[in-house]
């Protein structure tokens, strides 16, 4: 069963790659464009996330391609502020891939690619082992 | 509605899509109940059927971004991630 590893912070942490979602890969393959993997890095585990967000600076080198806008709730105001969302592949490495559209947000700063949240959270179990402070994935 | 409130810096991503389609949101809602729009800048580019058409459309138009809504509709608020909320 994949285990998480943690950060300097103690938080757990995953591998995963970002790729290009297979509705682009396959439209840029009929071009004779080849697109597959667009960075691999370290995920945080957010249980309390609603959903999936990438790096802002990641998602502007990858060129991806923007197609809506997910407003987030803030806490310091009444308003809430859009972030641009794309489509992409994130895979957990060793687990599974889930192609979906995801928000983006600076996340470089705690060099993370990805905070993986409950759309993709919930199709897996997460087992947190105390003692040892190990964090396993499955995906039943 | 949700979101109708949500901050968005002028001149970021998506802030001319953004204002195009509140402009013309009850228009839509009333011409193209459970239909989706493809918007880029302020043009209507096309209604689709499925979200998917129509983000495919703007893939292959190739475009750098675009803004694709169910009609009548506006996304829930999600909470920000913990890591970000200090």
């Amino acid at each position: 069963m994949p285990r998480t590893g943690y950060d300097e912070r103690g938080r757990p942490t995953f591998p995963i790659t970002l790729r290009y979602h297979p509705a682009y890969r396959s439209l840029k393959a009929r071009e004779g464009v080849r697109v597959g993997d667009i960075v691999s890095g370290f995920a945080l585990l957010d249980t309390g996330a609603d959903t999936t967000v990438i790096d802002a600076t990641t998602a502007l080198n990858a060129d991806l391609v923007s197609v809506d806008s997910i407003p987030f709730l803030r806490y310091d105001s009444h308003k809430n502020i859009n972030s641009p969302s794309f489509e992409v592949e994130v895979v957990l490495d060793g687990v599974g891939s889930w192609p979906l559209r995801v928000a983006s947000l600076d996340l470089a700063r705690f060099d993370l690619i990805a905070v993986i949240g409950r759309d993709i959270l919930n199709d897996l179990v997460l087992t947190y082992d105390g003692p040892t402070r190990a964090v396993s994935l499955e995906r039943p | 509605m949700p979101a109708r409130d949500a901050e968005t810096q002028p001149g970021s991503l998506l802030a001319v899509e953004l204002d195009f389609y509140e402009e013309h949101f009850d228009d839509y809602a009333t011409r193209f109940p459970g239909q989706y729009v493809l918007i880029c800048g302020q043009e209507l580019i096309g209604v689709f059927e499925t979200r998917r058409e129509a983000i495919d459309e703007g893939y292959r138009l190739g475009v750098r971004q675009m803004l694709v809504r169910e009609c009548g509709t506006r996304p829930e608020p999600v909470f920000m991630p913990t890591l970000l909320r200090a």
